[in-house]
């Protein structure tokens, strides 16, 4: 049932919102800017910090507008000098025993505290006494760091860990000044979700270890993409820069995931590294394998593929473009699907699905008829050429030496993946072409409801890895030319990647 | 050269028998070198202002024996090359380095002539040392005539200890390292 | 602006159009299409006295569908006024030049080909002229890396395309000698390069190349922060740095709508004094040199050395200070500064009076530099020419009395002028100059105002030392300031203040980051030295020298 409407004013603009909402939602939906801390649109209200404060025309006091419901006809302002005043003293009071820990925290960048500071405070400091001390660079867990004098007690980790994950790790200890944040000693944080504490944290108190210390976040752009671990496909965001994808947070997306993602998405992007990955194609011969360029490499499938009908091995991690162009070129081939049912725990009740391809729906929808792999250990001897489309996430695929050697019995056979394959064997007619990963080709997934999701192309790997549509017209059309992209990785000379820094 | 016996009156020369005038006269020569450089000021910008502070009366280069300044490169065998250097300049101080008669020793005065400075542009050499080949460098924006001191005695130094260049060794014309 | 809207309703009555006026930034611009341009042009300048083309800039905006914009710079002496003109442009289209209403746009034109790749039509020489002849693309647009290197196999040939019709003289018939006066050349001062054809001693033709000391300023500008681009200013007339750094920083100033303190406008008016006389020094100085008259160089060094020593005691550098930040002045002025500047006047009085006494009765010199370069205020301010090049043709236009900053129109200072406009009334004009400087730095040190030397604006001006490092609301501000960057609002603006060679001017366009969408310098001596070829034509080969040391062509600022 529709909720009722009721209208408001905030700072003199008239905005009808929803029956029951509170007046910090109404300035979101607004655009306007008020200093807050502890609440969140995906949690619950708890109203610690107290300086989400506004001027209420007919209240003396100022109330807090994350806990205040709006009522009809109220007229808001946060723009008082009285509110003005109020927040400054609030902010100050925050600050009082914060570190001056700026050069080294990680949240530099994107810390709400420098610049809510900027914004709101501007104030010249008036503490002269010394900062309470307390303990930093606590192990929480094998995923986060926690620095207790950093953390501003917004309690939004411990609302986290209480409402969303249900695991109760975290709370806060001691009284007063000494309070700080903790969890018990034989319940670490350690669940799935872990990671999106340290999204949640507006300072720099949770820390990845993933993330500590590796990058600045100015140096860093941000595009929008897709999580490819899963079928719930959560929206995410990419930071990344001209060395490298560094980081991925979840975005927020109503129908899909909401404001969280799981942790085992986020590391995936760490097995596309560059230095993993598989630069030119590789032809076998009897005893090892020699690199040679994509195109060449082609042409040599080229006349192995002549008047002959070529077997696919499918798998779900393909965009729908790649998925349609091949149904185009080969709806004579013969395709089979490698799917991982039964090897994976079931839906965890939160994002986490079992089926860790992002577009079998996809699949299952264009190739009706598609057949298991058994059909193709009956059939290994009739292959005269074998495609096969590697999955992007190997961690996905536990059986990838079970099922390799499996392959390697046809006769010639095309692995297209992202890293060499180790398993396979070093036989004549056998090649590996590198293929691009999912944040260098555009296209669309659809997740398990049916929703088609885009993801575009953030960065560039080098001009021999290519796509399925590439892969078309390299076999159907001749002379075509990979386009020429002028990948851009520069190495940092000041920060040596292999060095353990955490 | 011959070897010339020379009586001193000091005992360990007696027993020696290699040219010892030979290796006198290196020293010699060096001494004459190093005390009478010609220095050719190719001064390009703010560093040319500098090294017009150098040659002047209160922080002198004549002191060290580098008075007469040449702007041929034909007359003399110093290069100083004082502030940046373009890409439109890179073959024009490069044909200006092969008419210089050796020895020669080039100089790269301030942090554009060393590494480009802080000019990473489209148009600016990132270094003389890229169509040149650099003996010492002399870092500073502008360097201090003190520090351009500096690099020349480190010159008169490397004169003296007849020290191996290895850039000097490779360097061919028209070269872009 | 009621002369605004006296010229509105003229430009209506005359052309029977509304046109479009806006006002950013106390600055009014009139939006026109390619094809009305050379006819408003003309009315501006013949009956509404806008008889100045200061400056004409591109900007690139990608997101536009008229992707390129053409700014014109138009200043009224009789008026006092300013006036931009835009127009709006793709790609491939031509827009009519404007050289044939004021010459000095021939070579800014050209500047804007080479760096967006704009062309004019009937413009007789559309070459390049800062980067080099075998460069590919266009640097300043928006998709063009700043450090993409582009490499020279070989100098470019002697030619003379500067030719009115484009054709060049046949060297065969008329026995001219093709002389190369080349960027490697002790009299030049700089990296200038002069293509002279010469019939016996006399030049015949003569023909520039500039850009040997293009350093891309403008593209290092539009990379940078707004507080790191000041370094990249001292660089551009390096023979008095203080100067460009204020230039710079009042136009972003302005931009910001800030005004400085007292006290930094007196300091900032004693440097750029300081910084003129140190300028006409080295240009005095270096004129001598080349004459031959050595003494008169190594007599005013030592004055410019005293000077290095007062910007040590400020900065700690002596050259290439970077003295003023964005909202004031970097650091506040050491003990007894005021004291030791006011000591310095002293002993400046007596070396004019020495360079006087060397060089201006001197037979010599006199017999070198009379009737060398004999230009009018016509011509000279056609081509453009501003500074003491100008002045000494008889036009006292200086930027202190015309459009006084900082304090200027309460300081008491004469400016001199010339009659004849040739090479020895340039050197009397600045040797008075110096005298004035001296005169307006005693009056501002014996009466310097107190207060602080920056505003204390928080999302300007860095915090002190002691709170960055004191208390944590100091180093996030700190912090906030360094990596969001200072920003200013949307808008542009053109700020000039007079320099020691003239109107040193800064365009600024903001788009609200913390880096300079565009930032282009109106360096004085690019429009003198346009006119050298045409100056220089019938004279003997040591006149080219005098003449060149009369312009004071800095490099630096030439090709930025």
């Amino acid at each position: 049932m529709p909720k009722k409407k009721i209208s408001c004013q905030i700072n003199g603009h008239s905005i009808q919102v929803e029956e029951g909402s509170t007046i910090i939602q109404a300035f979101k939906k607004l655009n306007q800017r008020i200093c807050h801390y502890c609440w969140h649109p995906g949690l619950s209200v708890s109203g610690v910090c107290r300086l989400c404060m506004v001027e209420i025309e007919g209240q003396g006091k100022l109330q807090i507008a994350c806990n205040t419901q709006v009522q009809e006809g109220m007229k808001v302002s946060n723009q008082s000098e009285k509110v003005k005043t109020a927040v400054r003293w609030g902010l100050e009071y925050h600050l009082i025993n914060h570190p001056l820990d700026c050069p080294i925290c990680d949240q530099a960048g994107e810390c709400e505290l420098q610049d809510q500071y900027m914004e709101f405070g501007s104030y010249d400091s008036s503490m002269s006494e010394r900062k309470v001390k307390k303990r930093k660079v606590l192990d929480l867990g094998s995923k986060i760091v926690l620095d207790t004098e950093r953390c501003i007690l917004c309690t939004r980790c411990v609302r986290f860990t209480d409402e969303v994950t249900k695991t109760h790790e975290l709370g806060i200890f001691n009284r007063g000044d000494r309070s700080e944040i903790g969890c018990f000693e034989d319940k670490p944080l350690n669940n799935n979700y872990a990671i999106n504490t340290v999204d949640i944290c507006p300072v720099g108190a949770l820390t990845s270890k993933h993330f500590r210390f590796k990058q600045r976040v100015w140096y860093l752009k941000t595009a929008q993409s897709i999580c490819t671990g899963c079928s719930t496909a959560c929206n995410t965001y990419v930071d990344y820069n001209e060395e490298g994808i560094w980081r991925v947070r979840p975005r927020f997306n109503k129908e899909v995931n909401g404001h969280w993602m799981c942790d085992k998405g986020r590391f995936l992007f760490q097995d596309m590294d560059r230095k993993k990955r598989l630069h030119m194609a590789l032809e076998a011969n009897d005893k090892f394998w020699n690199f040679l360029e994509t195109k060449v490499a082609f042409e040599k499938i080229k006349t192995l593929l002549e008047n002959k009908t070529a077997h696919f091995v499918l798998t779900g991690q393909y965009t729908n473009e790649e998925y349609e162009i091949l149904l185009k070129h080969f709806s004579n081939s013969v395709f089979y699907i490698w799917s991982q049912e039964g090897q994976f725990p079931k839906f965890d009740k939160l994002l986490l699905r079992e089926d860790r391809n992002p577009n079998t729906k996809t699949l299952k929808k264009l190739f009706p008829k598609i057949k298991p792999l058994t059909k193709l250990e009956k059939n290994k001897n009739e292959i005269p050429l074998l495609f096969v489309l590697g999955p992007e996430n190997l961690i996905f695929y536990p059986d990838l030496e079970e099922k390799t050697k499996l392959f390697s019995q046809v006769k010639s056979l095309v692995w297209l993946g992202l890293v060499k394959n180790k398993f396979l064997v070093c036989k004549e007619n056998f090649f590996q072409i590198p293929m691009k990963s999912s944040f260098e080709k555009t296209g669309t997934f659809t997740n398990y409801k049916g929703l088609e999701q885009k993801i575009d192309k953030i960065q560039s790997f080098n001009s021999q890895a290519v796509s399925v549509e590439d892969i078309i017209k390299l076999l159907k059309t001749d002379n075509f030319k990979l386009k020429e992209d002028r990948a851009y990785f520069k190495q940092n000379q000041f920060l040596n990647s292999n060095q353990k820094i955490w | 050269m011959e070897e010339k016996k020379i009586s001193l009156s000091n005992d360990k020369f007696q027993n020696l028998e290699s040219p010892f005038f030979t290796s006198r006269m290196d020293r010699i020569v060096a001494w004459s070198r190093r005390n009478s450089l010609w220095p050719m000021t190719y001064g390009t910008a703010c560093c040319g202002i500098e090294i017009m502070s150098v040659l002047g009366p209160r922080y002198d280069l004549a002191r060290f024996g580098a008075e007469v300044v040449r702007f041929s490169p034909r007359q003399s065998d110093l290069m100083i090359v004082a502030g940046t250097i373009t890409e439109k300049m890179a073959p024009i101080i490069s044909r200006v380095y092969e008419q210089m008669i050796e020895p020669k020793y080039v100089i790269a005065m301030g942090a554009c002539a060393s590494s480009g400075g802080f000019y990473r542009a489209y148009h600016v050499l990132q270094g003389v040392d890229k169509v040149i080949p650099v003996d010492v460098y002399v870092p500073g924006c502008p360097p201090t005539p003190e520090a351009v001191i500096d690099g020349v005695m480190a010159i008169q130094k490397m004169i003296t200890e007849n020290r191996p260049r290895p850039y000097k060794d490779q360097w061919k014309p028209g070269a872009y390292r | 602006m009621s002369s605004i809207k006296q010229l509105k309703q003229d430009l209506n009555q005359r052309f029977k159009k509304e046109f479009v006026f806006n006002q950013i930034c106390h600055s009014h611009i009139l939006e026109l299409e390619t094809g009305e341009l050379t006819s408003v042009l003309q009315y501006l300048k013949k009956y509404q006295s806008f008889d100045f083309l200061m400056c004409v800039t591109g900007v690139h905006y990608p997101e536009r569908e008229k992707e390129f914009e053409v700014c014109y710079e138009l200043f009224s002496v009789k008026k006092i006024s300013r006036l931009r003109i835009k127009v709006f442009v793709k790609e491939e289209e031509v827009i009519p030049t404007a050289q044939f209403i004021y010459p000095t746009a021939d070579w800014f034109e050209r500047e804007i080909y080479d760096m967006y790749g704009l062309k004019f039509k009937d413009h007789p020489n559309m070459k390049r002229i800062l980067t080099h002849h075998q460069f590919k693309g266009y640097p300043l647009r928006k998709d063009y890396p700043a450090d993409l290197q582009q490499h020279l196999s070989e100098s470019l040939e002697f030619s003379m395309d500067n030719e009115p019709d484009g054709k060049a003289p046949d060297f065969k018939d008329k026995d001219l000698i093709p002389l190369n006066i080349g960027p490697s050349h002790p009299a030049t001062h700089g990296t200038l390069r002069i293509m002279a054809l010469m019939d016996g001693e006399k030049i015949y033709r003569a023909n520039v190349e500039i850009g040997y000391l293009h350093r891309c300023f403008e593209k290092m500008a539009e990379v940078h922060p707004y507080n790191q681009v000041i370094p990249y200013t001292d660089r551009l007339n390096y023979c008095s740095s203080p100067m460009n750094n204020v230039g710079y920083c009042k136009t972003v100033e302005e931009l910001l709508d800030v005004e400085i303190p007292p006290k930094a406008q007196a300091m900032r008016i004693i440097l750029c004094e300081l910084s003129r006389i140190i300028d006409h020094i080295v240009c005095i100085g270096a004129a001598a040199f080349d004459l031959g008259a050595l003494t008169g160089f190594f007599q005013a060094f030592t004055y410019r050395e005293k000077v290095y020593t007062l910007f040590e005691k400020l900065c700690g550098a002596r050259l290439t200070v970077s003295m003023t930040r964005v909202g004031g002045m970097a650091n506040e002025p050491p003990k007894n500064w005021f004291k030791d500047i006011l000591q310095f006047c002293k002993e400046m009085k007596g070396g004019i009076k020495d360079i006087d006494t060397l060089l201006t009765y001197n037979k010599i010199w006199m017999q070198r530099n009379q009737k060398v370069g004999v230009i009018d205020t016509e011509q000279a301010i056609s081509w453009g020419y501003t500074g003491p090049c100008l002045r000494s043709t008889g036009l006292n236009l200086d930027l202190r009395k015309v459009e006084p900053y900082y304090g200027y129109e309460s300081l008491d200072f004469e400016i001199p002028v010339g009659t004849t406009g040739d090479a020895y009334d340039r050197y009397l004009v600045r040797l008075e100059e110096m005298r004035q400087s001296v005169k307006i730095i005693e009056q501002v040190c014996k009466n310097v105002p107190a207060g602080d030397y920056t505003i204390r604006d928080k999302d300007i001006v860095l915090p002190e030392k002691k709170e960055v490092y004191g208390n944590i609301e100091g180093l996030m501000n700190h912090f906030m300031l360094v990596i969001h960057g200072l920003r200013p609002p949307k808008g542009e603006c053109y700020s000039a203040t007079e320099a020691a060679n003239g109107e040193l001017g800064f365009y600024l366009v903001s788009d609200g980051g913390p880096k300079p969408y565009r930032l282009k310098v109106r360096p004085p001596c690019f429009p003198i030295y346009q006119s050298f070829p045409h100056c220089i034509q019938g004279f003997l080969t040591s006149d080219a020298i005098t003449l060149l040391g009369s312009m004071n062509i800095i490099a630096g600022e030439l090709d930025r």
